[in-house]
């Protein structure tokens, strides 16, 4: 495949994005949820490429070592994610073998073309950017990465350096930045004033939401994507509200699950490009894609979403 | 670390709970029966340790030390764990250092109570967190820690073996398996795993015993030389 450059949409692409949403038409059976409905999508801003609003996280979750019995779950996640019309899967370096697992997972499903690889730099030496980008491209087995994000802020400029080249070469094709749990919003807010970022991925849910203040304008202000981290808090969220039932109002929006109800909350903010979820289920990563159909809530729904679950 | 304030336990834990106990059954399932030589080793130790002969068991620790850092560490604990082939190390050398301590040291009368201490760590660490775990209903006995082959355990006996015998290159040596107690503690409370706060406790007691052995030697010195 020839690198491409700039911004845009290519064939491929758009055929992949067509192809995940009619996959996401045919996804297995999980009860209660809205199965002949498309995945909804949100566009890259920086480019227009849609992407569906729910992607997958594998911090924790895919790092399972050599172990192949967890290795294997793995790629029955994944091929759930990409049949329920998924595209957009994130890691790191810092989330010990996540990475490699993903390349089993891809290697085993015939590297599905709708796949939007999203991976970070994460190393304090500059010099070293580029050969831990090179051993992450080889982990994952892709011809080369859709974004690379800088992890945590760590030796920002200098490897957003790196990467603006990357993409100036048609080596990459977004660049972003990453935070996680309101961590240095401060600096995070002034990169995003004066890089050329394509995403930012920041910490956002119904119950830490910060970010709405600021960050958040600020990226539509730019136009910049948002990749919402931690959507469930490492699934402590789910577990603390899990206990009551849902809301009257929760069909209004087409939730059959407390799972549903939070990430409908993060992705109908007009922000937000993706949210992330990891899990090691696949009926968790089908009742995750499930929250991406169906009607999303409105304004005056979110507020009253917030009022509910601050109340429990 | 930036805001290091604002992270927890959890925010180092990158694997799950399940993944970490599945890797110890394939670690034991793996090397199945090194376990039975291991615990004849621990008994050897214990043994010794009763005879007052300490400076043999050293010598086996050291082996133990070696073993767990190359097997479990580099071998095992690294595939999810990228801070693992650090502390790999730093077993690495603790077994260094007690196979030199088993040469270079010599055998110190120590008082009863000192003595006792460090055979009820030993009995700890060999039987008591083993059990512990089995008993918590977590974990099935292709999971349990055993002493020799797994790190928690083995810096536990260890302790029991060192805080009893006194000199330099010993006391030296009481510094990774101290700080390791207090790491498996962490990582077992990130997890929310049976008995996290036994590695610890043996820390401690570890810590006090020494504590309690200095102060006792300085002031017995201090009334044999009273002031001129």
């Amino acid at each position: 495949m020839p690198p491409r450059k700039g911004k845009g949409c290519s064939r491929r692409e758009a055929l992949a994005g067509a192809a995940g949403l009619a996959a996401g038409s045919l996804i297995g059976a999980a009860p209660g949820l809205a199965q002949e409905l498309p995945v909804a999508t949100r566009t890259i801003p920086s480019s227009g490429e849609p992407v569906p609003m729910v992607g997958l996280g594998s911090w924790i979750t895919f790092n399972v070592g050599d172990d192949i019995v967890l290795r294997d779950e793995c790629a029955e996640v994944m091929e759930a994610f990409f049949a329920a019309g998924g595209r957009l899967i994130d890691s790191s370096p810092m989330y010990g073998s996540a990475q490699p697992v993903i390349g089993y997972g891809l290697d085993k499903l015939g590297r599905p073309p709708q796949l939007l690889s999203a991976d970070k730099v994460w190393i304090s030496s500059v010099d070293s950017g580029p050969a831990q980008i090179e051993e992450s491209r080889a982990h994952w087995g892709v011809e080369r990465f859709d974004l690379l994000q800088v992890h945590n802020l760590v030796s920002w400029e200098g490897h957003l350096d790196t990467l603006e080249a990357m993409k100036a070469d048609g080596r990459l094709r977004y660049v972003g930045i990453t935070t996680s749990e309101g961590r240095r919003h401060r600096e995070f807010v002034e990169v995003m004033r004066t890089r050329p970022l394509d995403f930012v991925q920041l910490t956002y849910n119904i119950l830490d939401r910060e970010v709405e203040e600021t960050i958040l304008p600020l990226a539509q202000e730019r136009g910049i994507g948002v990749i919402v981290n931690r959507p469930f808090r490492q699934g402590d969220l789910v577990q603390e509200v899990e206990d009551y039932p849902l809301p009257d109002f929760a069909g209004e929006i087409g939730c059959a699950t407390w799972a549903q109800f939070l990430l409908k909350f993060i992705i109908s903010h007009p922000a937000v490009t993706c949210a992330i979820p990891a899990t090691t289920k696949v009926e968790h990563v089908r009742e995750n894609l499930a929250a991406a159909q169906g009607p999303l809530p409105d304004a005056t729904m979110r507020a009253r979403m917030v009022a509910h679950v601050e109340d429990l | 670390m930036s805001e290091w304030w604002t992270y927890g336990l959890s925010d180092f834990l990158l694997f799950s709970p399940r993944t970490y106990v599945r890797l110890i059954e394939l670690y034991n399932l793996s090397i199945w029966p090194a376990q039975l030589a291991a615990v004849a080793a621990g008994v050897v130790i214990l043994v010794l340790q009763l005879r007052a002969v300490r400076l043999a068991g050293l010598g086996l620790l050291g082996l133990c030390w070696l073993w767990i850092a190359w097997a479990w560490f580099g071998q095992r604990y690294a595939t999810i764990n990228w801070a693992a082939s650090y502390a790999g190390l730093a077993f690495a050398a603790e077994g260094a250092l007690l196979l030199a301590a088993a040469f270079l040291s010599r055998e110190r009368s120590s008082e009863p109570w000192l003595v006792g201490t460090g055979i009820v760590l030993t009995l700890a660490g060999l039987f008591a967190l083993p059990l512990l775990e089995l008993l918590s209903g977590e974990r099935g006995w292709k999971q349990v820690a055993i002493f020799g082959i797994m790190p928690d355990p083995t810096a536990i006996v260890t302790l029991g073996v060192l805080v009893p015998l006194g000199g330099r290159i010993a006391r030296i040596a009481l510094v990774v398996p101290l700080l390791w107690c207090m790491v498996a503690g962490a990582t077992l409370l990130a997890m929310d795993g049976p008995g996290a706060w036994a590695a610890p406790l043996a820390g401690v007691v570890g810590i006090i015993a020494i504590v309690a052995h200095l102060w006792s030697t300085r002031r017995r010195g201090f009334i044999a030389r009273p002031p001129t």
